[in-house]
């Protein structure tokens, strides 16, 4: 067997064009050609099944994190007595 | 007490509240500042800006919406315009960002190396996605990422961009620009595989 002809890169081999089309299809419309490839390495690889769910699920908690800013830190009490006194400050020059 | 406790901004019948704005909003920007930017200092600087902007352009808050929508509207114009100058100085050094893609996790046929294939994650893990270590640990995977794919990540993100608009502010082109992207996420997942599953 050719071994130039196994290292040859083709849509059911890859994986890595095919991930970077996941992560294009969330958020823009891909080329009908790039539709095709994806869904046929997809159908016939499980790791980027795999991968495809994940990204998405990344993306979503992202998503959610930007838009509700959860509190996981809080400032310091000193940092915010200084923010105090800086508005209180700005107010009193007003 | 502070003369700053009992003072009350006015004006056109609005009533904007400066003396609470420490207390009722400052961990939220903070926070809001922090998962956008991953850099203490920078975030810390943006809040006291932010703040002393408003108080500023206090004239100009006309209460159509709440206090805090219009404080984290500044602290958000002040966060891109740090995209913006982060990426004017990454664009001028050239740094290693731009042309080190990193770790390979592909072979030379495309297929992932067997080390780096993506795991399911179970059941009981699938259920946590929602939960806060799930996003604290995501948080930490993508402050590790390098600075410029931290960036143009970031700014997918971002409400209003979008990234036409993001290539050209960013003079990255569309190519180059879905690498970027595509390697920030494979090495986040990674991350997570990492420390998570």
């Amino acid at each position: 067997m050719d071994t130039d002809t196994n290292k040859k890169k083709d849509m059911f081999s890859d994986c890595e064009k095919a991930t970077l089309l996941v992560e294009q299809e969330q958020f823009e419309t891909l080329s009908s050609e790039d539709t095709l490839y994806m869904t046929i390495h997809l159908d016939g690889c499980l790791v980027c099944r795999t991968y495809r769910v994940q990204s998405k699920e990344i993306n979503n908690t992202i998503s959610r994190i930007f838009k509700n800013a959860p509190v996981f830190i809080r400032l310091d009490e000193t940092y915010k007595q200084k923010l105090r006194a800086k508005i209180n400050e700005a107010v009193n020059n007003t | 007490m502070t003369v700053v406790t009992e003072t009350q901004t006015q004006h056109m019948g609005i009533k904007v509240e400066p003396h609470l704005w420490v207390d009722e909003y400052a961990d939220y920007l903070y926070n809001y500042a922090m998962t956008r930017l991953s850099d203490e200092e920078v975030a810390k600087d943006l809040i006291q800006e932010t703040f002393l902007s408003a108080l500023e352009n206090v004239g100009k808050f006309e209460g159509r919406c709440t206090e805090k929508t219009w404080l984290t509207a500044i602290l958000k114009h002040k966060i891109l315009d740090v995209y913006r100058s982060r990426c004017r100085v990454l664009e001028a050094k050239k740094t290693r960002d731009s042309h080190n893609m990193g770790k390979t996790f592909f072979q030379e046929d495309g297929h992932w190396n067997v080390s780096d294939q993506p795991r399911p994650f179970s059941t009981e893990q699938a259920g946590k996605l929602d939960n806060k270590e799930f996003q604290s640990i995501l948080l930490r995977c993508m402050q590790k990422l390098p600075a410029l794919w931290m960036t143009i990540f970031s700014m997918k993100f971002m409400e209003e961009e979008n990234s036409d608009n993001i290539c050209r502010e960013l003079k990255v082109t569309a190519a180059n620009y879905w690498v970027i992207i595509h390697r920030a996420k494979i090495n986040l997942r990674a991350c997570l595989q990492k420390n998570w599953l």
